[in-house]
């Protein structure tokens, strides 16, 4: 695998249940080194992707690789290289914190004891402690010592904040992105908690319905959305000039808003007084991850009211 | 990791884990060899005055398969076969690897930890040239009962479908048995034709229960494998007519043995 190689692509990967399509032909691209967040709300396709990825489930149709090696055949080798951590998984609780630690050393070839106990430390864990005394968030803390002590290539983190309490969200996130910025790993997590992984990822996949509806830059999606408003000069006046890209278009009386999905700062403003004769207070805001987010998700649900 | 350190390293945390179980399972076999080594249930009669010696070791027998049985599906389902959420399935840890620690263990705490509560108990009657003969009976028994167990275990991945796979299979072997016993009749065989085949069929069990368990464990999949595989298992049993064939080479040394029916 070179180092420009993807560390995760997938083809038209697809995995149903029943009925149900809960990831539908999915194309995706996690470029190394890169912390890509994949997000969508609760039963969008997220775990179920990860779990194809990992070689836990089974695709019905379309390919997946992990560094290089298809999912299917991921082997032992294979798992010495990523670390996951996931909310719904069955950590040893009979086991104490340091008794984890010295169970997972041994199967890692790369495990850096002296970034273990450093880890350990700045996480607050309590070696002697059992698992199953630990709350939740200490237990995800234990588990994401597991999953980064040997230095992966890379790293999956399925929902890590979920069911974690806001102060411990923060502690797990800042440990988070300080690691992240000394080690330089790719970093692969999924969440429902978009204003938390906004400010650790600088590539963003959304899913929705187990379909991909966007996968960019964090910055290039930032710069691209923009909330427009202004006001016309005749009330409720036609809109059918709109352009295809504005999204969850909105008039209320003469004023008309919207979300631009090409913003150009040289264009759109020009474009808009050319298109609408006489428009007046044009006012054009950044919008957040989050926002972007629901926009996308509106304006899908619209195009496709019974898709679902 | 080297294949054979792990099998020893799953081993010894499987041990670790299920340390209270050991101690309380050995605590039973200590007990029984002690009972044994002294004979002293060969002084118990009943209110008829017959002797309880069988009665006692059926007992036994009972005491240390049942609960090493019931051990089984708890040391599987700890690290499950398929689980989307199981914490072994991500680590590079390799199937055969994971079913080779947890067989082994089945090997030492639940076959060789009576065994050797057996050979003490029997050395110290005196009828250590019987140990080549309980050897292979008790061995061969345990590790085909455990197997197919483990087997079973392996297949159905979770508790419920562990109890609903064992009650099917024990109603399908007994109907299965009944079938065959219409059709062949094993007592009619010699007395050596009945051991082969008896030698035959169980090893056929442990073969193939083992097979079973190591391909479901490597494939980490329980879906596909399952009902085929298991149905082998129950035909297989199907053909071991219990009425006719006596599970034992008690015949030939029953007379001798200082405890026989510990030979079943």
């Amino acid at each position: 695998m070179s180092d420009n190689s993807p560390v995760i692509e997938t083809h038209q990967l697809t995995r149903r249940f029943r009925r149900l399509d809960a990831v539908h032909e999915l194309d995706l691209t996690v470029r190394q080194g890169s912390i890509h967040a994949f997000l969508g709300p609760n039963g969008a396709g997220k775990t179920t992707t990860i779990r194809m990825l990992l070689n836990i489930l089974r695709p019905n149709s379309g390919e997946a690789s992990i560094l290089g090696v298809s999912s299917k055949k991921l082997g032992r080798r294979d798992f010495e290289k990523i670390g996951y951590v996931s909310e719904n998984q069955q950590l040893p609780v009979w086991m104490t914190v340091s008794q984890l630690m010295n169970y997972l050393r041994p199967l890692y070839p790369t495990w850096d004891s002296d970034f273990e106990q450093k880890l350990l430390h700045d996480f607050e864990l309590p070696a002697d402690q059992k698992l199953k005394h630990l709350s939740r968030g200490m237990r995800m803390k234990a588990a994401l010592v597991g999953a980064l002590a040997f230095r992966p290539r890379l790293l999956v983190l399925d929902e890590p904040f979920a069911g974690l309490d806001p102060l411990v969200r923060e502690e797990f996130l800042e440990g988070l992105i300080e690691l992240t910025e000394q080690e330089q790993w790719t970093i692969f997590i999924s969440s429902h908690d978009i204003d938390e992984v906004e400010r650790l990822a600088d590539e963003v996949s959304l899913i929705n319905h187990g379909r991909l509806m966007l996968s960019e830059s964090v910055e290039s999606l930032l710069n691209r959305f923009r909330r427009i408003s202004f006001t016309r000069s005749v009330e409720n006046g036609s809109m059918d000039d709109a352009s295809q890209d504005w999204m969850n278009l909105q008039q209320s009386g003469n004023r008309v808003s919207f979300v631009e999905s090409k913003f150009d700062p040289n264009e759109t403003e020009a474009n808009i007084r050319k298109q609408f004769d006489a428009t007046q207070d044009i006012t054009i805001e950044k919008l957040t991850l989050k926002e972007i987010y629901l926009t996308l998700a509106r304006h899908l649900k619209n195009l496709q009211p019974s898709t679902h | 990791m080297h294949a054979l350190k792990f099998i020893w390293y799953q081993f010894l945390a499987d041990t670790r884990r299920h340390r209270w179980f050991i101690l309380g399972y050995g605590g039973i076999v200590a007990v029984f060899a002690w009972i044994n080594g002294t004979s002293m249930y060969e002084h118990s009669f009943d209110a008829m005055g017959n002797s309880r010696i069988e009665d006692i070791q059926l007992f036994h027998l009972l005491i240390t398969l049942f609960p090493a049985g019931l051990m089984i599906p708890f040391l599987v389902f700890a690290d499950p076969v398929d689980a989307p959420d199981a914490f072994w399935l991500t680590k590079p840890v390799s199937g055969i690897c994971m079913a080779g620690g947890k067989l082994f263990w089945v090997l030492v705490w639940l076959i060789g930890m009576p065994f050797l509560g057996e050979c003490v108990a029997i050395t110290a009657l005196g009828g250590w040239d019987k140990l080549p003969y309980i050897t292979f009976d008790f061995i061969g028994l345990r590790a085909m009962v455990f197997l197919m167990v483990f087997a079973l275990a392996s297949l159905t991945n979770q508790p419920s479908y562990f109890v609903i796979g064992l009650i099917v299979s024990v109603l399908f072997t007994g109907i299965s048995i009944g079938f065959a016993h219409g059709f062949f009749d094993a007592s009619r065989l010699p007395n050596h034709a009945q051991v082969a085949l008896t030698n035959a069929i169980g090893g056929l069990m442990i073969i193939g229960s083992l097979g079973v368990s190591l391909v479901q464990y490597q494939w980490k999949k329980t879906l596909f494998l399952g009902i085929p595989l298991s149905m082998g298992l129950i035909l297989c049993a199907a053909v071991l007519d219990l009425q006719s064939i006596d599970f034992s080479h008690s015949k030939e040394i029953s007379d001798e043995s200082p405890f026989s029916a510990l030979e079943l």
